[in-house]
């Protein structure tokens, strides 16, 4: 049974006849006896589309047994006339159906890990089926064998094994319902599997002759696991460092204070004649530890220490103890593995002492109970007077206390080279000058007309000559200027001077010689001087300071600090390698200090011209400030014109000075 | 490869120097340039054909002018090279030699 039906197009066609046999698509075999034409302009001789419709048997899509699986009744029962028209692409437990359409082939879309056959051929994007082809599809399988290495540290202590599981990736097609265009899908299985046999990491321990510390039950947790992990296979024995030798400071030692008339005390370490001043420890051995190799692993070496017993010191028991011959103040100098310790003796004095006394001159500390005037002390160590000083002179390789005024006086604490501005001057200069050689070699490298090859052969020689000839032609006069201070008191010095001399000399002086060959070498010594000057300024500031309680017209140089602790300074001159601080006033003079200032009042009413003056970079601190004071940091100055409270004057980023 | 080339006319020698004026140019300059040119009263060195310069060439063309100077002959640079130039500017060269020596 059947009926023509005529449609605009092939698709009203079918719907009208469906609507008259009240059937649905999937019960009719449609016949397209004539496409729709749409004539000229859509207006002309157009003519309607003629379909036959004949209701069909049930199981017709079967018969039909092409190489292509056709639509199954069952799952297209209840597709839409769009699909039949069309044709359909479905994917069912895995394999691809197709149908064609009256008006279309379907189309198919391949995917990654998919290859999709069509007629043996490849697809690679997408294509269109017909019925007659024959589709095929193969499932990509990734498959990753299992990964795995042997790590062995350069000391032989470990061996790490590092294991990374393999796997299969399976990959099958995801069923999919009918449709004009298809894109294949694809889900994706990972099984995890290990292939590592214990053996092979055995063999591999073997090659790399390791043969101690080997832990069985890691390989085997290793040749197990399935996730990415490392394991600690084998495993040396480590060796347990000993200790150096030591000088330890006898607990007995205590502390001596002499009262002064101020309220503070100078308090120090004293030893009796023949107490001991401290125990020298050996060093103890280590023990040797094994490498996974079997090869023995020695400790570190423990360092004995060198003890050099200086004046008033002596050694006994074998060395182990030290013992002091006078009484004084313990001194321990250490530097790295050397001690040098000696006494200092105290040499006390209860009267005034007067011009026509002479000159005292000690190797130690000086105590005088009186009054000094008209004359000078001398002292390797300390000076410390319990009255008063005036128009006396006092130098002092350390510290200097005096707890009365001190007028028309000169004190010097630490090394007078050092003091001076022309030594601060000189070491400022050098490293800026040093710096700006260093900038140019670097500028000159870089211009194109500039062949650096006669550098490796000859090093920095030729240029520096060059660059000193007129550029920098200040340098070797500002390297004999620093030689010279230092080598006049080599003894105060750090060590490591005479290093920077060298290479200073031989690098700047020599015309010919061991010169720079590389410019890292310049580099490397100007860093080297920077460091240096900065360990020594701290270690004389550690050693020196003047401590006093009121000074008039006097003048005062210390390498380390200053403290007036009493009515203040007037008519003073300071000059400070660390801080200057008065508890009082300051009136008149000059205040110099490297490392900053503090000052309760400073200045007068009546407007006396009073200077304080730090580096860049350091602090002024003033209390209360009369008009005439002038301030100076770095290179910035303020004069004070009215009075003022709380001042905290520092220079900001942009070199500007701040008054708060 | 360096080479120069000297132009005779009695007492006057203009002289083209040809290729780097680097290190390997020390036994030219020591050996043969010094003994011909300070026979010469004037000594025009022509340098449009230096294109690069290492510290030792320079030191040596540093020794040869001051050595000419010395006797008495007089000398003027011409055409240098601008980017050579920049290297003898930085070094202070001109400076060191006189300026008045170096023509364009």
């Amino acid at each position: 049974m059947g009926i023509v039906s005529k449609g605009k197009d092939v698709e009203e066609a079918i719907a009208l006849g469906l609507h008259q046999l009240k059937a649905s698509q999937k019960e009719v075999n449609i016949e397209i006896l004539e496409q729709e034409s749409k004539g000229f302009f859509g207006l002309l001789g157009s003519r309607p589309a003629v379909v036959r419709l004949t209701i069909k048997n049930k199981n017709s899509f079967l018969e039909n047994n092409n190489q292509v699986e056709k639509y199954s009744p069952s799952s297209f029962l209840q597709q839409d006339v769009m699909n039949f028209i069309k044709g359909a692409v479905w994917v069912k437990d895995g394999k691809i159906y197709c149908k064609e359409g009256i008006s279309h082939y379907p189309t198919i879309k391949s995917t990654a890990g998919i290859l999709l056959y069509k007629n043996n051929e490849l697809v690679r994007e997408s294509t269109a089926l017909t019925e007659k082809d024959e589709i095929r599809v193969k499932a990509e399988s990734d498959v990753r064998y299992t990964n795995w290495e042997i790590e062995m540290d350069p000391q032989h202590m470990h061996v790490i094994l590092h294991v990374k599981p393999g796997f299969r990736k399976k990959r099958t097609l995801i069923d999919q319902g009918p449709s004009d265009h298809l894109e294949l899908k694809v889900k994706e299985e990972v099984e995890y599997y290990n292939h590592l046999h214990p053996k092979d990491v055995l063999e591999q321990l073997y090659k790399l002759g390791v043969t101690t510390g080997i832990r069985m039950e890691q390989i085997a947790t290793a040749s197990e696991t399935l996730k990415v992990d490392k394991f600690v296979i084998a495993k040396g024995i480590m060796p347990q460092n000993g200790t150096c030798g030591s000088f330890k400071i006898s607990e007995n030692i205590k502390n001596k204070s002499i009262s002064l008339h101020s309220p503070k005390q100078s308090t120090f370490l004293w030893v009796e004649k023949g107490q001991i001043i401290g125990y020298i420890d050996p060093p103890i051995e280590g023990k040797p530890g094994l490498s996974v190799k079997g090869e023995t692993v020695l400790p570190e070496t423990v360092k004995p220490i060198n003890v050099v017993p200086g004046r008033g010191v002596v050694s006994i028991d074998q060395g182990t103890k030290l013992v002091s011959l006078e009484a004084g103040r313990p001194i321990v100098e250490q530097l790295d593995s050397t001690y040098k310790v000696y006494v200092i003796p105290l040499l006390t004095m209860t009267k005034n002492l007067k011009q026509e006394d002479g000159m005292v001159d000690f190797k130690g500390d000086v105590e005088n109970r009186g009054n000094v005037e008209g004359t000078t002390i001398k002292a390797h160590g300390n000076i410390l007077v319990h009255g008063m000083a005036s128009h006396a002179e006092f130098h002092a390789g350390n510290r200097i206390e005096i707890s009365e005024m001190v007028s028309h006086s000169d004190l010097f604490a630490g090394h007078s080279q050092f003091l001076s501005s022309e030594w601060n001057t000189t070491c400022e200069l050098l490293i800026e000058q040093f710096k700006k050689m260093i900038l140019a070699i670097e500028q000159i490298n870089n211009y194109p007309a500039f062949k650096t090859a006669d550098i490796a052969q000859k090093g920095l020689g030729p240029l520096t000559k060059l660059l000193l000839e007129k550029k920098f032609q200040s340098l070797p006069l500002l390297v004999q200027e620093f030689t010279k201070s230092l080598s006049e008191k080599v003894e105060y010095v750090h060590d490591s001077w005479k290093e920077i001399v060298d290479l200073l000399v031989n690098g700047f002086l020599k015309s010919k010689g061991e010169q720079f060959n590389t410019l890292d070498e310049m580099v490397e010594l100007s860093v080297k001087i920077e460091d240096f000057l900065v360990i020594m300024a701290s270690s004389l500031r550690e050693q020196c300071g003047i401590f006093l309680h009121h000074a008039v017209n006097s003048r005062i140089y210390s390498n380390g600090d200053v403290t007036i602790a009493g009515k203040g300074a007037v008519q003073t001159y300071i000059r400070s390698g660390g801080c200057v601080r008065i508890e009082g006033i300051l009136r008149g003079g000059e205040v110099y200090a490297n490392e900053g200032v503090e000052i309760w009042e400073a200045g007068t009413k009546g407007g006396v011209e009073t200077k304080i003056r730090v580096p860049a970079g350091k602090s002024i601190y003033i209390q209360k400030v009369w008009p005439g004071t002038v301030i100076r940091i770095g290179d910035r100055i303020h004069e004070f014109h009215t009075f003022s409270q709380d001042i905290l004057a520092r220079l900001d980023i942009d070199n500007h000075l701040l008054l708060k | 490869m360096f080479e120069y080339y000297v132009q005779e006319e009695e007492k006057y020698a203009k002289v083209l120097f040809l290729g780097d004026m680097d290190i390997e140019i020390t036994e030219t300059v020591e050996n043969e340039m010094i003994p011909e040119l300070e026979k010469f009263q004037h000594v025009e060195i022509n340098m449009s054909s230096v294109p690069f310069v290492d510290s030792t060439g320079i030191g040596l063309f540093m020794k040869l002018i001051q050595h000419l100077k010395e006797q008495k002959v007089y000398v003027i640079i011409t055409n240098i090279n601008q980017q050579v130039f920049e290297v003898f500017d930085l070094l202070q060269i001109p400076d060191i030699l006189g300026r008045e020596l170096f023509k364009d």
